[in-house]
């Protein structure tokens, strides 16, 4: 058995304080799990995680992507095809502390879909 | 592109132009391309598809643009708040009394105008008084309503003073100084009138002028706002003094006018948080109110023919410019000699000196000048233009030892600028250096007129034809107040 240190417990606890994120935030951030990307295919990728019930506008979209950059959980990062062909586009990747909070959260739904199965299970 | 995405992307980035421009800097190249994308693939699936998407940009677009803006207005506040609490030192009281009165808010702005507005209500309540007693023929009654206005104004200042200090002498307070300075100066006059009986205005004369200069000074190095926010109301009490020519009506238009257009001016002073708009303000506000007391005074006075100045514009003119010029010192006065010291302070080891003795150097003229007044003259109406002639050789020795190290000094404090290159102008440097020499010439007109102080300053300027030696003193104003205002450093030093 590993003891948590002290400065580990204090970010434990200062990622719990965040949950429960936002549909939008987790959907932003799930986009971003696997690979790094830029806006319009986080965009498309949100719209198509929520099976179209999310459709995000740029405002809507680049706002929280602002907030994410200024909490750091996202990273804006170098784009080798973008810088290629010419258009500039900036692709952002999660931090990880952007993926502690993404599992957490995850851990946390889990949580909550495990007690309603056996609740429903039991009834 | 197809016409419609390219329209689209037109109306797009004129809509960007909603955000704050932090907020634009860093996402708007970004967002554009992202729109583009996303109206490209939309319009594939119909003009309707895309009109639709277009909407929902837009909606999206205007929540989240205010949704930023008050992002940046609440980070602003909160940096404030901190700084206030920097400020302050210690203590939650502070910071939360502070925070109750941000510079710019509405709440500091109309604080800021308030005493203005009562001192103009108190004067109009005087006048409206001494017409309705000259009419009944009851005596006194002025006397006690007055009185009894004056305690309750008292009282006001006294607690506003209170809350002031609570929230760590925020810049609106000053807009009160003015009045507290007044009520810690009555009733030292009533006591110099009741031990020496003699005429207490004449020691008002000697010692104020030479104490607002001091305090305005030491004003101007920790908080600009505030020396433009007492400069106000003392020039609009100052004017109050030619307003005894009046009968009550045209007194009491000439009060509220005077006192409401203060008012105003103060509150858009601290609701814009901008010192350097406020003295261009202040000389406009000094200027539309002398304007109206120089025609009240020709048109509409009180007084008998025979005294009375013809009814010309040209009187008109001849009693406004001097007091126009002469209320303009009390904020470039201050101003100049501040900015002249932060230049001082920038120019190396021989800046500082150079300074010094500029500044002792019209300290000493203006004292002597002052000196001369009160020893000469038992009267209000004071000669300057025989200064010269006083007798008093030991008070012109000091004002001509005064003027001679104030020169001395320009000429140092020009040199040190210039070689340790402060300034990237030159020609900024010398007027800086040269502009505040004027200050005693243009202090001294409202004491009797324009050639007065030239008459032993400047010989040749005394027979100068009047409109020759306004046009020159107009235009050092303008110059002076160009030269306060300018931006010569990125970062200003609070205290010094």
């Amino acid at each position: 058995m590993r003891y948590l240190r002290g400065d580990e417990i204090s970010r434990d606890r200062e990622i719990l304080e965040e949950l429960p994120l936002t549909e939008t935030t987790f959907f932003i951030l799930l986009s971003l799990s696997p690979s790094p990307k830029h806006g319009y295919a986080m965009m498309k990728d949100v719209e198509q995680l929520s099976e179209g019930r999310i459709r995000l506008s740029t405002g809507t979209l680049y706002g929280a992507i602002k907030r994410l950059l200024e909490e750091s959980w996202i990273k804006r990062v170098e784009d080798q095809n973008s810088l290629e062909d010419g258009r500039g586009r900036k692709v952002y990747a999660l931090t990880r502390y952007g993926r502690r909070i993404l599992n957490a959260e995850f851990d946390r739904l889990k949580d909550l879909v495990a007690a309603a199965r056996q609740v429903y299970a039991e009834g | 592109m197809p016409t419609t995405t390219r329209l689209a992307r037109h109306i797009y980035t004129m809509c960007l132009g909603f955000y704050p421009s932090s907020f634009r800097e860093a996402f708007a190249d970004e967002m554009q391309v992202v729109f583009v994308e996303a109206a490209f693939e939309t319009q594939r699936r119909g003009i309707l598809a895309l009109l639709s998407m277009i909407w929902r940009e837009m909606c999206g677009l205007r929540v989240c643009a205010v949704s930023e803006h008050w992002q940046v207005r609440s980070r602003k506040e909160l940096m404030m708040n901190e700084t206030l609490e920097i400020d302050a030192g210690s203590g939650t009281a502070q910071m939360d009394m502070g925070s109750r009165y941000d510079p710019g808010s509405w709440r500091a702005a109309l604080m800021a105008g308030l005493p203005h507005f009562l001192m103009g209500c108190f004067f109009a309540t005087l006048s409206i008084v001494t017409a309705y007693e000259f009419a009944s023929s009851r005596e006194n009654l002025t006397d006690i309503i007055g009185i009894a206005l004056a305690v309750i104004f008292a009282v006001l200042v006294g607690a506003i003073l209170l809350i002031g200090r609570r929230a760590s002498w925020p810049s609106w307070v000053a807009s009160w100084y003015p009045y507290a300075g007044i009520l810690v100066l009555l009733p030292l006059l009533w006591l110099m009138q009741r031990i020496n009986q003699s005429d207490p205005l004449r020691y008002l004369m000697l010692v104020m002028p030479v104490t607002l200069a001091l305090v305005m000074y030491l004003v101007a190095r920790r908080n600009r706002l505030k020396v433009v926010l007492i400069a106000l109301p003392v020039m609009t009490l100052l004017w109050g003094v030619f307003l005894e020519f009046f009968t009550p009506e045209v007194d009491l238009i000439l009060n509220l006018w005077g006192w409401t257009l203060t008012a105003v001016v103060a509150v858009a002073i601290v609701r814009l948080d901008n010192w350097r708009l406020g003295v261009w303000l202040f000389l406009a506000l000094s200027l539309l109110i002398s304007f109206t007391a120089a025609v009240a005074f020709v048109y509409w006075n009180n007084i008998p023919p025979e005294h009375a100045p013809d009814r010309t514009i040209y009187e008109v003119i001849k009693f406004l410019v001097p007091q126009f010029l002469t209320f303009s010192i009390l904020v470039l006065g201050p101003l100049l000699v501040w900015t002249l010291g932060e230049l001082g302070h920038r120019s190396g080891p021989m800046g500082t000196p150079a300074f010094q003795l500029i500044f002792w150097g019209l300290l000493v003229v203006m004292v002597c000048f002052l000196g001369a007044v009160f020893l000469r003259d038992g009267s209000n109406y004071v000669l300057v233009y025989r200064f010269r002639d006083t007798g008093l050789s030991w008070l012109v020795l000091g004002a001509a030892l005064g003027g001679i190290a104030a020169v001395f000094g320009s000429l140092m404090l020009g040199a040190a600028a210039v070689i340790n290159k402060v300034l990237s102008s030159r020609t900024t440097t010398i007027l800086l250096v040269a502009v505040p020499l004027m200050l005693p010439l243009v202090f001294s007109i409202v004491y009797n007129n324009i050639s007065g102080m030239a008459s032993w300053l400047l010989a040749p300027l005394r027979d100068f034809p009047f409109v020759i030696s306004t046009t020159i003193m107009l235009g050092w104003v303008l110059l002076a107040a160009w030269l306060v205002t300018r931006r010569f450093w990125k970062v200003e030093p609070r205290i010094r």
